[in-house]
């Protein structure tokens, strides 16, 4: 009866778009969701021995160390990288860093874990009391954005209007640096055990059980992954392991909690999330209560994978050899002054003096990888050599509309054809080397100073991006005598054979009786141009040779 | 060679014996014969802890301490016999069968343990030194019952990297021998910082370490709570005498207390076996080591079957504790207030001796004003050697009461030397303990006494 459903569920999100409020139905129990996440850091080093870490493709068992395989008398050292990317992640989900950290062992025999126990951190974790901030257009689709933005510029109510005020904190409780596991794969009767995983450096990432949407959990992990690339922590990448998430499902701040493992990807674990929650709600519907387990999913419902009731004892204890970290506050600054700037300070920025990009194309900005970056050096560019407002909101047009434009055009095309090959590539750009960013401004900076149309700028353009050499060995002054996009010349040609062609019109003009016939003339000028040249220079020569005449 | 050949068989010291040992023809210790204790890596011969699990375990490396020897021309002549995996007093417990002692060629009696193996080795003439490890008393009770010198060193100052641990807050690598010129040289080219050891003493942690003091006139502590019940009139006599002849030679002896001693053993008990059961969690005999024909079935049921049957009753014993003492609620209650124990002690050592702890950074009883001391003198033992089959009478815990001893040194990590003190019931053994860091300060100690002991018996 409580049952909701996939479709209920969709009123409930279109409900959410318009009032703060997560379920149609008041009387649904509530939704409950905490994360764990594992995040492989990206060190060239294992994070207890000097192994250099494996890629999915590295033969089994080829990259163990002595340490990784547990033989006697092997002990740890700890990779200084894998604590700096930590403490990276830390500071980037604005935790608390410990000035004091430790390693525990936590015991458990499996054959993919070689010392019977993992090294990770119990009692003393790396950071605490962190939090990620989900903005309202982390929390909804690049589809629901336009309606989204839309909506909010044609309202006046104060309700609908802010939709910054739409944004949710989740809390982080804390991040622990600890080894991964080897990996067991299973034929048959027989397991084969790959020790190439094992001694991974990994932080676990776990939030407070805030999170009420199964939408938002999603929202989070994403956020979570762009984040983490962008500081170069990890890949973020479910495909190759490299991310894995558990989640924590129960219903009521009260009810049990049922952990699903191993979601490969943001949409199962949405999916996951609503089956989970669907099977607690019947659960306790039909009478029944809801038992602490771990559960698998199989893309349409969860299953009890095993009840926990018999819970493990890990057996903490402090790893009696490796030193206690002692972190200075210079050290934690010199660490935070090494982060590039994060995508939400990077959008409040482009959205403010001198900037002034519309949101939505900030939003475009900060979603794509180097993007914003490569149009502050436009600006920059730009700004240096004039002021005039026009020519300022010139650079974000070129970038979002022509340059990403194209690329993504060009990605489109190349994944058309490789989809019927089976490899489609929708991989990120060096818009650097695409088209440097010098480049681009000195073309913004050509149709500003009236060397060039707009028109013909874009046809250089296109030009320079389908013809690297030409980008690379050429001015813009050769390419526009070259190609002849120049104001000049035959300017000069085009108006006086339009003065030719329309003797009659030209009389009217010039005899004052029809002014305003010049109109008619720089169109034919610029039709016989193509375009390429600017009406206003048009009007002058042909000024210049009717007084001629 | 020949003494192997000779005293191996009955004492039955070495697991394994090198078939042709290296002598090198450079080195500061070429052509001096070594035995290495066996749960020490070495890339040839087996390495076994006197265990069933690793009964055909080879290192595919050398442990730092065997690789700094070897650069020095070392000839390693045999793997030393021990209890296994370093749990014993007696070095009964062992896969390979126990260790006469061979002071005694008639009636068959223990060597101590659980480096019983080094201590008769080196007892027998087999080696000039051997290696030896102590967790709580394993060099230093042996060496005390086979009559040799034995060094455990300050904790940190020798790697442990290639050292089997069986619990390595407290594992040292420890030195005996019958030449303590042959020792202070062993100490010195193995005393060196190794990255590959997470808890070896760093470099800018040595600078700090200061030299021995010369000998002028020292001070000797005598710590009463050293004095346990059960020590021998033998012992005692030789304790006093020590003292008597140190004030004779113009030192001073005061008696002093460091009440945290009666809490060390329960301590050491709580936290050595917790750390055994851990570091023993690997030998699954997945990867290396020995495995149960039934865990290799198809219905095998992995780890029980294989360790229920390698691991001896000792191990079983002390990993059954450790593994209580982990489980969550001894965790909080017992394991917590062990390692305060611990600091406690090592703080009250602290009081007593002159010399500021460069680890802990206490200051020594100078910061008090008061004159500390510079050495304490104990008994390593509280009786001479008994035969085995006394041994089999008493009860398992009966053995852990003579560790009360040398535990304390090790849970605080200072040096400690074990000399054999001759008297007209044989030889005691008697050890010298320094603030940390001062490992030549105690051998010069050593020397002085054991040549205060030649000179007494001269005649």
């Amino acid at each position: 009866m409580l049952r909701i459903s996939r479709d209920t569920k969709i009123v409930a999100r279109v409900t959410h778009v318009t009032k703060s409020r997560t379920y149609a139905t008041s009387t649904a129990p509530k939704l409950v969701v905490g994360l764990e996440i594992h995040t492989q850091l990206l060190t060239k080093r294992k994070l207890f021995s000097s192994t250099t870490v494996p890629s999915l493709s590295t033969t089994p068992n080829t990259k163990v160390s002595y340490f990784d395989a547990a033989l006697p008398g092997t002990q740890p050292r700890l990779n200084p990288q894998a604590l700096l990317l930590a403490l990276k992640a830390a500071i980037a989900l604005r935790c608390d860093v410990k000035e004091l950290t430790a390693f525990d062992r936590k015991h458990y025999f499996y054959p993919d874990q070689p010392a019977g126990y993992q090294i990770t951190q119990h009692r003393k974790p790396l950071a605490i009391n962190g939090k990620l901030k989900l903005n309202w257009w982390d929390l909804y689709s690049q589809n629901e954005w336009p309606a989204l933005l839309a909506k909010e510029a044609n309202t006046d109510s104060a309700d609908t209007r802010d939709l910054a005020s739409r944004s949710i904190d989740v809390p982080i409780l804390q991040i622990q640096l600890e080894q991964d596991t080897g990996k067991s794969t299973y034929h048959g009767s027989e397991t084969l055990v790959d020790l190439n995983r094992t001694n991974m450096p990994l932080i676990e990432i776990v939030t407070a059980p805030v999170i009420h949407t199964a939408s938002h959990a999603a929202a989070f992990v994403k956020k979570l992954q762009t984040l983490l690339k962008r500081i170069g922590v990890s890949t973020g990448e479910f495909e190759s392991g490299a991310m894995r998430v558990d989640v924590n499902v129960s219903i009521g701040e009260d009810g049990e909690r049922c952990e699903i493992k191993n979601l490969p990807n943001t949409s199962s674990i949405e999916a996951a999330i609503e089956a989970e929650y669907n099977r607690q709600v019947e659960l306790v519907g039909k009478g029944g209560t809801v038992e602490k387990s771990t559960m698998g999913f199989d893309g349409k419902k969860t299953f009890i994978l095993r009840s926990k009731e018999n819970a493990v004892d890990y057996r903490y204890m402090p790893d009696p050899e490796l030193p206690l970290i002692r972190l200075s506050k210079g050290t934690l600054l010199k660490v935070r002054d090494s982060l590039p700037e994060l995508p939400d300070k990077v959008f409040s920025r482009l959205t403010d003096d001198p900037y002034y990009v519309t949101t939505k194309d900030a939003l475009t900005l900060i979603h794509v990888a180097g993007l914003s970056d490569y149009y502050f050096e436009v600006f920059e560019r730009v700004s240096e050599e004039t002021e005039d407002a026009k020519a300022l909101k010139q650079p974000v047009n070129w970038v979002v509309n022509e340059l990403l434009g194209r690329v993504r055009k060009a990605d489109e095309a190349r994944a058309a054809e490789s989809a019927e090959s089976g490899e489609p590539d929708l991989g990120a750009h060096d818009y650097n080397s695409i088209y440097p960013p010098a480049k681009l401004a000195e073309l913004i900076l050509a149709v500003h100073n009236h060397q060039l149309t707009l028109p013909s700028a874009r046809l250089l353009f296109q030009h320079f991006l389908a013809n690297p050499e030409d980008l690379k060995n050429m001015t813009i002054e050769q390419a526009i005598t070259e190609f002849e996009l120049g104001e000049s010349g035959d300017v000069v040609d085009a108006c006086r054979q339009v003065i030719n062609e329309h003797e009659s019109v030209v009389k009217s003009v010039k005899d004052g009786s029809k002014p305003g016939s010049i109109k008619f003339l720089i169109g034919m000028v610029m039709k016989a141009t193509q375009g390429r040249i600017n009406p206003a220079v048009i009007e002058r020569q042909l000024k210049t040779e009717m007084r001629h005449m | 060679m020949e003494n192997i050949i000779k005293s191996n068989p009955y004492s039955n010291a070495l697991i394994s014996t090198a078939e042709n040992p290296q002598v090198a023809q450079s080195g500061a210790l070429a052509g001096i014969a070594l035995a290495v204790k066996d749960n020490i890596c070495t890339n040839e011969m087996h390495t076994t802890c006197a265990s069933g699990i690793l009964e055909t375990f080879t290192s595919p490396f050398d442990a730092t301490v065997v690789d700094l020897l070897k650069q020095e021309g070392v000839s390693i002549v045999g793997k030393a016999n021990l209890d296994e995996f370093g749990m014993g007093s007696d070095n009964a417990n062992s896969w390979f069968g126990p260790v006469f002692n061979p002071l005694y060629p008639d009636e068959p009696h223990t060597p101590g343990g659980s480096s019983g193996g080094s201590a008769a080795a080196v007892a027998a003439d087999m080696c000039h030194f051997a290696l030896g490890t102590d967790t709580g008393g394993s060099v230093r009770y042996p060496a005390a019952q086979c009559s040799v010198i034995g060094l455990k060193p300050s904790y940190g100052l020798i790697s442990r990297h290639g050292v089997i641990a069986y619990a390595q807050s407290l594992d040292t690598v420890g030195i005996l021998t019958k030449d303590i010129d042959l020792l202070e040289k062993v100490f010195n080219i193995l005393n060196k910082y190794d990255p590959l050891d997470p808890t070896s003493l760093t470099p800018h942690k040595r600078a700090k370490l200061k030299p021995p003091k010369p000998h002028r006139k020292l001070t000797f502590g005598l710590v009463k709570e050293y004095n346990i019940k059960g020590i021998s009139e033998n012992v005692k006599m030789a304790w006093s005498q020590i003292m008597d002849e140190l004030i004779k030679m113009g030192h001073e002896v005061v008696t002093c207390s460091i009440p945290a001693i009666k809490n060390a053993l329960p301590a050491y008990y709580a936290i050595a076996p917790a750390e055994a059961s851990s570091n023993f969690a690997r030998f699954d005999g997945i990867r290396y080591g020995s495995r149960a024909p039934e865990d290799r079935g198809e219905h095998g049921t992995l780890y029980a079957p294989t360790r229920q049957e390698y691991f001896g009753n000792e191990v079983k014993r002390r990993m059954w504790l450790g593994t209580w003492n982990l489980s969550t609620d001894a965790f909080n209650h017992d394991y917590i207030r062990s390692q305060k124990i611990r600091r406690i002690l090592q703080e009250d050592f602290d009081e007593v001796f002159n010399r500021p702890n460069v680890l802990s950074g206490n200051e020594g009883q100078k910061a008090n004003d008061e004159p500390g001391v510079d050495f304490i003198i104990a008994p390593t033992s509280n009786c001479a050697p008994y035969p085995l089959s006394k041994l089999n009478d008493s009860a398992p815990v009966d053995t852990y009461l003579n560790d009360v001893l040398t535990v304390p040194a090790s849970l605080t990590g200072i040096p400690s030397l074990n000399i054999p003190w001759k008297t007209k019931q044989g030889n005691v053994g008697m050890q010298i303990m320094g603030q940390y860091g001062d490992d030549l300060g105690v051998m010069k100690v050593g020397r002085l006494l054991l040549d205060k002991c030649k000179e007494l018996h001269q005649d």
